[in-house]
């Protein structure tokens, strides 16, 4: 542990080899002179077995004076880098080559682990742990209930496809959002002032009314979503509720308390139609909106049938929600409508209500459910259509000005703003909310697969 | 300058045959390495300093697939130019 210098050097070199001091004292200070040389003609010196100096520039650089504060220049210089050669490196790192790099198991945080523990009779907490654990894949998330994946899967490939779905005419989809509210109004005979209400909002403007409260939540979920006021986007967040809450919906199948929370969860829903009603300022995303339901319908048979036996709905609905054990086909006749009802309901619960009666486990079921969505949208990162385009290098490279936002770079660069997916993913973006001013985005050339 | 070049140049300023400049050269490596090895600073002066620094393990994560690695700690040899040389090169 000393400082050799040169001259040790030479005295090592010439009891090894044997050659005189001179030679190598010469030698020694010739190394150093040549590889000073070889920099200043080429800017590399390449020395086997120890590895290479290389000329580099430093740029400039702004600092701040520590004692002063003002802002300061340090000038940019050239410096001597090195870099040993791969047999140099193995040599000096000998008595920790034995190390390997391992991998780390993908421990779940205290938290998670304890609110799984929690987890199992309750299906509130059920739906903590899917939330909880967003990166980690559905089937390791729940052990205990494997038919509730099962149908969350389906629930989820029924929503891909309905994504796919035309925009069809405006009138079926007024008919069946008044359905809709219909039936939320008859599921709350319990609730008769309530369910008043819900008839008036029928009456008076229910589309208007569904879809405002749409919109918040997507305010909720993605201020992007509001930003581009995309259908698109919002379909995709309005599907993933549909299917967390389907989610949320299996608890309630078991825990007998769970049933009068939904119903509580449909009044509530109605007292804030009635109050949004007021709200015009909605209109301009009503096209969007309707779209969306359009999107959100199995089929359209399926409307028609409800449009003649929208009297029976309502039994249909809450039946797969009481009986434990689900009965598909019923289920997936009802799959409109009691999809539909959830969806309101998760956006009744994602906003914190002023007439929450009983807050406390309200409250509890919204933070679980903006996990759950928080959980779904990371999931959905990944594009639906990835089979569609390969990246092909990168396009070209944007800075981000105020109010851009990675869906409306995607509409700019692609013309579709369904690609942002392949911006997200391009950039490794963890957050694609969090982006800064200023901040690069390397936009991907797509490619078409098929070609 | 690759290390055949190096190897001419020095044989011409030294006037040593090439073969007897490399055995020089490689008795040299041989030579830092040990002193490397017991956890010397080699400093040539008027040209810069080597050292072998203990870097900490780590951990990193795999871009692409997410994983989380722990990296262990290992020993490396840095370099650090001195201001001689430095200025060498930033006189003109």
């Amino acid at each position: 542990m000393g400082k050799i210098t040169l001259t040790t050097i030479a005295e090592e070199l010439v009891a090894r080899n044997g050659v005189s001091r001179e030679l190598a004292d010469n030698f020694v200070h010739a190394i150093v002179e040549t590889i000073e040389k070889g920099l200043r003609e080429d800017g590399l010196v390449k020395i086997k077995g120890l590895g290479t100096f290389k000329l580099m520039e430093v740029s400039d650089r702004g600092s701040v004076d520590v004692n002063t504060g003002e802002r300061i220049t340090i000038k940019g210089y050239r410096k001597v880098s090195f870099t040993p050669d791969s047999a140099m490196k193995e040599f000096v790192n000998r008595p920790f080559a034995h190390f390997e790099p391992t991998e780390l198991n993908e421990g779940y945080p205290a938290e998670e682990v304890r609110l799984e523990d929690v987890g199992g009779e309750d299906g509130v907490n059920e739906t903590v742990d899917v939330a909880g654990l967003p990166e980690s894949p559905v089937s390791s998330d729940c052990q205990s209930d494997k038919t509730d994946d099962e149908e969350l899967k389906s629930s989820e490939e029924n929503a891909a496809t309905i994504g796919g779905i035309a925009v069809s005419e405006v009138d079926e989809v007024l008919e069946v959002e008044s359905k809709a509210a219909v039936i939320t109004g008859t599921e709350e005979v319990l609730v008769p002032i309530v369910n008043e209400e819900s008839v008036e909002v029928e009456e008076n403007e229910v589309p208007v009314a569904e879809e405002p409260v749409v919109t918040e939540e997507a305010v909720g979920i993605i201020e992007e979503a509001v930003v581009t006021e995309g259908e698109v986007v919002v379909a995709e967040e309005t599907i993933e509720p549909k299917v967390s809450v389907s989610e949320e919906e299996k608890p309630s199948k078991r825990g007998g308390c769970g049933w009068i929370i939904v119903v509580l969860l449909i009044a509530l829903t109605c007292g804030v139609y009635y109050f949004i009603t007021i709200d015009q300022d909605a209109l301009s995303d009503y096209e969007a909106k309707i779209e969306e339901y359009n999107d959100m319908m199995v089929n359209p048979n399926l409307e028609e049938e409800l449009g003649e036996e929208w009297d029976e709905e309502p039994q249909n609905a809450p039946t797969p929600k009481m009986t434990p054990g689900v009965i598909k086909s019923q289920k997936q006749q009802a799959g409109v409508d009691s999809s539909e009802v959830s969806t309101v309901q998760s956006e009744q619960q994602n906003k914190v209500m002023p007439t929450d009666q009983e807050s406390g486990s309200e409250k509890y079921c919204t933070v679980k459910l903006t996990e759950l969505l928080e959980a779904k949208e990371l999931k959905d990162i990944t594009p639906a259509d990835t089979t569609d385009y390969i990246i092909d290098g990168t396009l070209v490279t944007h800075e981000l000005k105020s109010g851009e936002t990675i869906i409306l770079l995607a509409r700019k660069y692609y013309g579709d703003k369904r690609l942002w997916p392949y911006i997200v993913k391009y950039n490794w973006m963890k957050d694609y909310n969090n982006v800064a001013v200023g901040q690069m985005i390397n936009i991907p050339a797509l490619k078409d697969k098929s070609h | 300058m690759n290390n055949k070049e190096f190897i001419n140049e020095l044989s011409k300023q030294t006037n040593q045959s090439v073969g007897a400049t490399t055995k020089l050269v490689n008795d040299t490596i041989r030579i830092l390495e040990e002193h490397f090895q017991q956890n010397d600073v080699v400093a040539f002066s008027g040209f810069g300093s080597f050292e072998v620094k203990k870097k900490m393990e780590r951990i990193s994560v795999n871009p692409t697939t997410g994983k989380r690695y722990l990296i262990p700690p290992k020993l490396a040899l840095s370099f650090k130019q001195s201001n001689v040389l430095k200025d060498k090169f930033n006189a003109e």
